[in-house]
């Protein structure tokens, strides 16, 4: 046990953790630019703003180093600042990719960091992509082997993506991969363009039609990172799955608030010839009700004289289910109501104030007492964690989710089968495994939690 | 707490702690750039936060539940994908020593258990806190802790092939 023990601490003690100092100077800089947290440290928010650049002058440049994860426009973080869209003059095939878009995104200095995406058929592709090289005409130059410049990420999925930090204020420059160079002229696009611009009617629905103008992979980064959020809010749709980056740029399943299943998706059509759809005015992106019922136009006047699309009964009837716990808002399947709740969105218990007991009522049984003392979201299943607060019972683990085995293959999605299962355990640690068509679970965080199953 | 002393207590918590918090979101996330975002996300909150623990030793539970949690919420979150570094090679997470490729054998094993018994794994041979200490930082139920800890023994013990 000794021997695990302290190899495993010297294992451990080897992890790379940034510079203690520039972690504190940037901790200051993000809490300092939080209004809340402005008054706590009696700043006014420019002042933080003006304390946050000297802070990064003085501190030099192990300083940025640190801030740069602060910095890079992904998971979110993008929408908190200014970003541009540019398109290129010259598509770039790397490494069995291709690029022909970038994304340029302003931190709260005024500094930017160019990302370039690359984009992979086969994922094996993606996991050699090679070095490229940056020059300007003012002689700068930014290399993506430089790691302190340089913040990369790959994605399994096939793309990858290049983070330039401070990148000059220019148009133009040359592109070098594998000694082989390309002059590249940026365009921004408008993204204006983006917006819903004509409506299609299916089945009865409403639906928004988006054109999508730009070259080539230009969406599949404005939808990975905006369009897609923005176009399921939308259009009133709750996104529940993973999308296919690579095939069809955008491919999710989403439910609108009644219970129907679409699929979205992304024409890549690939009249260009080059694998990558890089022409401009035949993709749209496609609604259908379930994915059996996949309707593709070619064109946007298709779209709108297309057949009623018939929804299958079968969804709607399966469609199970009603997870619904308040305040701790821990997940939320569908059912045929008005309220369909967007699928699980955990917030931090630690960061609530008290743990308050839960009686859960399990319908033709006793009411039993207890009270939750965790809640996750792991593996496509949400897992309520709960221990007794009336008897001898060790404590209650309930699952609530697809099947292990479906959500390690299909991401989040839920199947449209509502085939779900509950995992329950009472007076064992063992967790039993009940598969079952899952009528309604409603918790009422604080007050009760009905569970109906047949 | 009046603000220097606010700035001060926090500062000895990052001191004290962040590598502690990186490290226990690391084995959550298996990527110490997470690990650090859901870290540093931790401690600015401590610093918003309207209410927070007062004492150290209630902090370092606090700062141990709330990045779990805030790991939790990196890996669900829609936004997330299942990356890795531009350079792949794991070992470069890692400081070597002497130059070579030194090797990660017990934490690669531990990544290989569940998420939880990673973390009981991690507070408990790492932090050499007690089962009891660990409950209460992590919200969890002894006796659940108990267990994920024997199971994770158990399974350590077939994958190192030695007694854990």
């Amino acid at each position: 046990m000794a021997d695990f023990r302290s190899d495993f601490k010297n294992e451990l003690d080897r992890l790379k953790i940034s510079d203690i100092e520039n972690v504190k100077t940037v901790i200051k800089i993000r809490a300092a630019g939080d209004k809340s947290c402005a008054g706590h440290f009696g700043f006014k928010p420019i002042l933080a703003a003006a304390l946050a650049v000297i802070l990064m002058f003085t501190a030099g440049f192990g300083i940025f180093s640190s801030l740069k994860r602060f910095y890079v426009p992904q998971r979110g973080i993008l929408s908190e600042y200014p970003y541009e869209l540019y398109a290129m003059n010259n598509g770039i095939f790397i490494g069995g990719g291709y690029i022909d878009a970038i994304l340029r995104t302003y931190a709260d200095d005024g500094k930017s960091i160019m990302s370039i995406y690359a984009v992979y058929e086969r994922t094996e592709d993606a996991r050699n992509i090679p070095e490229i090289r940056i020059e300007y005409e003012n002689g700068i130059v930014l290399d993506s082997s430089d790691r302190e410049k340089c913040y990369g990420r790959r994605n399994a999925a096939g793309y990858a993506i290049y983070n330039f930090t401070d990148v000059p204020d220019s148009n133009s420059f040359v592109i070098t991969i594998d000694d082989e160079s390309t002059d590249i002229e940026l365009t921004e696009i408008d993204q204006s363009e983006y917006g819903i611009t004509d409506v299609v009617s299916i089945d009865g629905t409403e639906i928004m039609l988006y054109p999508l103008p730009g070259g080539g992979n230009t969406f599949a980064v404005f939808a990975d990172y905006v369009g897609k959020a923005e176009l399921l809010d939308d259009l009133g749709l709750k996104d529940i799955g993973e999308y296919n980056a690579v095939v069809d740029w955008l491919d999710c399943t989403a439910y609108d608030d009644i219970g129907n299943e679409y699929v979205i998706a992304l024409e890549n059509n690939d009249a260009g010839g080059d694998g990558h759809g890089n022409t401009v005015n035949n993709r749209f992106v496609i609604f259908t009700r379930a994915s059996q019922n996949m309707v593709k136009y070619s064109s946007r006047e298709e779209a709108e004289n297309a057949p009623v699309v018939p929804v299958e009964d079968k969804i709607v009837k399966n469609r199970i289910v009603r997870i619904e716990i308040t305040n701790i808002s821990l997940s939320y399947f569908f059912e045929k109501s008005d309220e369909a709740i967007p699928l699980c969105d955990i917030p931090n218990p630690a960061l609530s104030d008290d743990i308050v007991p839960l009686e859960i009522t399990v319908t033709d049984s006793d009411i039993l007492k207890y009270r939750m003392i965790s809640a996750s979201f792991e593996n496509g299943e949400a897992v309520v964690e709960y221990e007794s607060l009336s008897g001898d019972e060790a404590y209650v683990q309930l699952n609530i989710g697809v099947s292990r085995e479906t959500a390690m293959s299909s991401g989040r999605n839920i199947t449209a089968d509502g085939k779900k299962y509950i995992h329950f355990a009472l007076k064992n640690e063992e967790v039993k495994t009940i598969p079952l068509y899952l009528e309604s679970v409603s918790i009422q965080y604080d007050t009760f939690a009905e569970i109906k199953y047949k | 707490v009046i603000d220097h002393d606010l700035n001060d207590f926090i500062e000895k918590l990052l001191e004290k702690h962040y590598a502690a918090i990186v490290r226990c979101a690391y084995m959550r996330l298996g990527n110490i750039h997470d690990a650090e975002d859901a870290a540093q996300d931790v401690f600015v909150s401590l610093m918003t936060a309207k209410k927070r623990p007062l004492t150290e030793e209630h902090a370092k539970a606090w700062l141990i539940r709330s990045v779990i949690n805030r790991s939790v919420d990196i890996i669900r979150s829609r936004k997330y994908r299942d990356t890795l570094e531009l350079n792949e090679e794991i070992d470069e997470a890692y400081t070597s020593i002497d130059g070579g490729l030194d090797s990660t054998v017990t934490i690669d094993a531990v990544m290989m258990l569940p998420p939880k018994q990673r973390e009981a794994v991690f507070l408990y041979y790492y932090e050499d806190m007690s089962i009891a200490e660990i409950a209460k930082a992590t919200g969890r139920n002894a006796v659940t802790v108990g267990s994920d800890l024997r199971r994770a023994r158990k399974k350590l013990s077939e994958i190192l092939k030695e007694e854990i």
